[in-house]
Parts: C-alpha cells; structure tokens; sequence
C-alpha cells in the first residue's frame, strides 16, 4: 500500500516537474501540430494522390486524376528525375503503347505507374491501351541517387546541431563552461575548436557514405571535388553558426533540444532529403528552397549528379557563408559561459 | 602596492526585483583565510560571483587585487583561481588530459602539471577515466584545475559538499598547504567545523547584508559560546527573530 502511495506521490512530483516547465507545453502539444501541419500541407492538402510526371510525347498526355503533367523534352527527363521534380517518364508509342519509366525502388513513384496504368486501362482512351513500365537502373536516375547526396547534407547539418548545439547546452548545464571562463580560453578559440573537430568528421562522414554508395550502390560522383570540399565548408560554417546561437544561451537541456529539433525538423523534411520537396504547393516553395539544407542538399545533389563544377556551386555557398557568419556573429554575442 | 586581495564598498547587486547583495563592504588583506558564511540565500554565492567576475554588480566598487574586472580580465583571470561547487568534468577523459587541457589555458609546462597531481595526490589516477574517479578525487581534480596556474587568489565554493569524512579531511589537508604558501582564499561552506579548521576570518552574511565580520576566536568569545556552530545557530536565529 504504502509503495503504491510512494509511486502516486513521486508520478505526480514528476508531473509537475515536467509540466512547470512552459517549454514542455510548446514542444508536446504545440510543435507536433506545427509538423503536422506542414506535413499535411505537404501530402494531405487533398485526400487524392497527387504526382508530377514528364511527359516527353507529341501527343497530348492522357488525363489521369492526380497526375500532373510535366510537359519536357527527352534531354531534360534525367535532370528533372534526379532533382525528383518528376516521379516517372511516360511517352507514347506510335503504335499507342503507353511507356512509363520510373525507379521502381521509389514507392512513391511505383504508386504513380500503377494509377496511371488503372486509368489508362479503364479509360481505353489510347488506341491501344496497354502500359509497358520499364525500371530505370541507369545510375544517376535512381531513388539512391537522389538520396545519397542528400544524406551527406543531412550529415553536415545533424553533426554541427547535434554535435556542437547539443554539446554547448550540456557542457553549460555540467558547469564545465563556467570552468573554462574562469581561465583565459577565448571564445574564438572555443568555437573554433568545435567547428574544427566537426569539419574532420564530416569530411569523414562525407567521404565513407560517397565511398559506401559507391561500392554497394553504383552511386558516382561526377563533379568537382573542389566543390565539394567548399560545399561541406560552406555547410559546416552555416550550421556550426547556427549551433552556436541555438546553444548560445540557455542552460536547460529540454529547452535547448527543443530548439535544435525546431530548427532541423521541418528541414530534414522539408529540404529534399528523403524524397522530393516538389510535393509542397507552389506558394510556399520559395520558402522550402530558402532553407540552408534546400540549399546544401540541391547543391550537392548538384555536384553529384550534374557534374557541377566549383564556379557552379559559388553562389550557393556563398548563401550558406553569409547565413552561417551572421548567425556565428550573433551566436558570439548572445554566448553566455553560465 | 596593493596590500589587498579583494575590497568591495557599497556593493549591490539585483535580480529583478530580488536583492541578493545589500550595500556589501568588504576587504579581505592578501594571504588571508576567510570563510563566508549565511544561510541559504544568504547572499554568499552572489558575492562570489561578483568577485569572480562572472556577474555585474549592479552598483558598488569592486577591486579584486587592486584591478577592477572591466578593465582588467584577462590579466584577473591569469591571477585568480576559481572552484566551484558541483563541477562534473567530460567523464570519457583522463586526469592527466583535463588538466593538460587547463594547463594549455594558461599556457603551462608538463612539469608543472606533474608538480600540481603530486600536490592533489591524483598522480597514480592521471590515466584513470573521470567517469571513474570518486567524489572527493573529483573534488581535488576540480582545485587542481583551479590552482594549476598558481593563483594569488583562490575561490572556493563549498569545496567539500557531498563528500565523506576522509576526502573532506584530505580537501581541509590540500587547501592548508596551499594557505602555508600564503594564497589568499575565500571559501563558502554549510559546515562549521570546516570554516573552523581552514579559516581565521569569518564572515556572517544574511539577507544579502554583512550580518559580523571577524576573527573566528573573537566572535565565539564575543558571543559566549563554546564554537562556531554555536555562534552560526545564535546568529542566524537571532537575524531571523529581528526580520520577524
């Protein structure tokens, strides 16, 4: 009895604990809805599939619900597949033969083959209706393709969050910074440090998951190493800036995860990184393309994919520089050591 | 030459509405032992940190060795030590790189981080995890950190909290051999027999105010009573019977 009075007790101390605190109600109750919405705004505007195809005929593209049509010509079918701007190829035969290209590892894409297949066969529109779907497996043109290059920028924006946000929230709450105050260590140097064990990992990251792919998955890497090495400085600086102002002053460990989660959520799945960001409406793609891993995860995708060369990539990252050097200028002033 | 290692006047320092230092004054000569004591937001830890530099007064003159903190912080925190209560190290490195990486923050040989483990008595754990140190080992490791570059001024606060007798004993035995070579140190402590042990000096602090500042001996003799605790429990009770 009295150990069940002991639990009672300590679950509502724990209750209270927790929910004393006003972060706790923003980031259980208030930041899933946000996800939720963008997610919904994302997939769930309208209860239909919805898909973007190219469609590389002559002919008028038959009218398929769901399916928008991506009028383009045969050379700018791979650029538009590895970009996932399109989820599939489709074009006519002479003889009314429908052919759908697609990689058939992509779910999302296979979903698109078969409801463009269902309606052809139900309308019967096309002389002769059958559907002949040919997996793409030319490497460029893959699911994995897409992918690979995202998770590197994925890779660069988690280990700058995680590793130096996270870390200068936990170093604060253990009073470890406040050791390192009462010594002459610079701020310049302590941030520095953290930016310098970052760039060795993720170049180590970068490097084993382009190796990786490589050699499991055909994944090549076609552009300029240059530009790669920019890129990843580039995305280091802009992330490891923004680390340092998201871990800059608070002490609480739930408040600072809660920004860091704020801050890499809607990105992770909003920037392109598992599948293509071209489902959002057209109004808020400006915003979606604004976003520093849009930017980093295009770039790369870019570099890997288009042969990009280092010039091509410039502007790119110097849109990463200066968001990441103002968000260090800002990190460093609002940095407190307590 | 200043012959003082930290001289307040009128010090006061606010949160928000809260004042946690009132109208402080205080002067501590160098190579003196003195222990701040009060109860709980008495006000002690506020003035630490004032004099560590680590917060603004809110008004007052505040001189630690004869500098003040705006216009002299670097070369303060080259002069003065800091240990601070609590203090958990990375746990996954060792002694001997925890303390390297505070040597390198002054700039320090090897030599002398051998010297300081020998001094903290760590040397046999230099390889040993922090992870895997005990509490007062940790403890000593935190005053090795603090006195690796050998400061003229020590700040202790509650130094030996949470330890069992022996590593307390061992603290009192480190920090006397540190007063022998005449560091000046300031130190914060619940325990009487502490302050009784370690300091010549002390001062009573409650409500943010100076409440007796003294020899240890003249104050219990001033009183009338047999010990420190003696006169803490008096003191106290009688400051809380005037606030009543």
């Amino acid at each position: 009895m009295n150990e069940l009075k002991v639990f009672w007790l300590f679950l509502v101390f724990l209750l209270k604990e927790t929910y004393r605190e006003p972060a706790v109600i923003f980031w259980a109750f208030i930041f899933p809805l946000i996800i939720s919405g963008v997610l919904g705004l994302a997939f769930g505007s309208s209860k239909e599939f919805s898909a973007k195809a190219a469609w590389v005929s002559d002919s008028p593209p038959p009218q398929v619900a769901g399916v928008t049509w991506v009028i383009c010509k045969e050379k700018e079918v791979i650029r538009k597949l590895q970009r996932g701007e399109v989820l599939l190829v489709a074009y006519s035969e002479k003889s009314g033969q429908l052919i759908l290209k697609f990689d058939s590892s992509n779910p999302e894409a296979n979903l698109a083959s078969n409801i463009i297949e269902n309606s052809i066969h139900r309308s019967a529109k096309l002389e002769n209706p059958s559907v002949i779907t040919i997996p793409i497996k030319t490497p460029g043109s893959r699911y994995i393709d897409f992918l690979i290059p995202g998770m590197v920028a994925f890779g660069i924006m988690n280990a700058c969050l995680w590793g130096i946000g996270s870390n200068l929230i936990e170093m604060r709450t253990k009073k470890l910074l406040i050791r390192f105050y009462a010594t002459p260590f610079s701020k310049n140097a302590f941030f520095l440090s953290f930016l310098g064990i970052r760039l060795l990992n993720v170049v180590l990251e970068s490097l084993f998951l382009i190796v990786f792919s490589n050699l499991v998955f055909g994944v090549e890497f076609t552009g300029s190493w240059p530009g790669l090495g920019l890129l990843i400085l580039s995305g280091l600086l802009c992330f490891g800036g923004m680390s340092i102002l998201l871990g800059s002053r608070t002490a609480k460990t739930q408040v600072g995860y809660g920004l860091i989660n704020a801050v890499s959520f809607p990105m992770m799945l909003c920037s392109g990184i598992f599948f293509s960001n071209q489902g959002f409406p057209e109004w808020i793609q400006p915003v979606v393309q604004a976003f520093p891993l849009s930017i980093l995860a295009d770039s790369t995708r870019s570099l890997f994919l288009e042969s990009f060369s280092l010039q091509d990539i410039l502007p790119q990252s110097a849109i990463l520089i200066v968001i990441g050097t103002v968000a260090l200028i800002f990190g460093r002033y609002f940095f407190r050591w307590i | 030459m200043v012959d003082f290692a930290i001289h307040t006047q009128n010090l006061i320092k606010d949160y928000g509405k809260f004042r946690a230092l009132d109208d402080v004054s205080i002067t501590v000569a160098k190579g003196e032992f003195v222990s701040l004591l009060g109860p709980n937001g008495a006000g002690k830890t506020s003035f630490l940190e004032v004099c560590e530099g680590i917060r603004e007064a809110t008004s007052g003159i505040v001189q630690i060795l004869g500098k003040t903190w705006k216009n002299s912080e670097d070369e303060l925190r080259r002069r003065i030590g800091l240990s601070f209560q609590d203090t958990r190290f990375q746990d996954r490195v060792t002694v001997w790189e925890t303390l390297e990486l505070f040597g390198a923050f002054f700039g320090l040989p090897k030599a002398r981080i051998l010297e300081v483990m020998v001094e903290v008595q760590l040397s046999e754990k230099q390889d040993t995890y922090v992870m895997n140190l005990s509490g007062g080992q940790r403890q000593r490791l935190a005053i090795a950190t603090a006195i690796l570059h050998k400061p003229e001024l020590l700040f202790l606060d509650e130094p030996t909290t949470g330890l069992d007798p022996t590593s307390r004993r061992e603290i009192w035995s480190l920090l006397q051999k540190l007063k022998s070579q005449g560091m000046t140190m300031i130190l914060t402590t619940h325990y009487m027999d502490e302050a009784e042990a370690l300091c010549e000096r002390i001062i009573f602090m409650h409500k943010g105010k100076v409440y007796k500042d003294g020899k240890l001996k003249d104050l219990v003799k001033e009183a009338g009573k047999q010990s420190l605790e003696e006169l803490f429990l008096s003191l106290t009770g009688s400051a809380l019977e005037t606030q009543n």
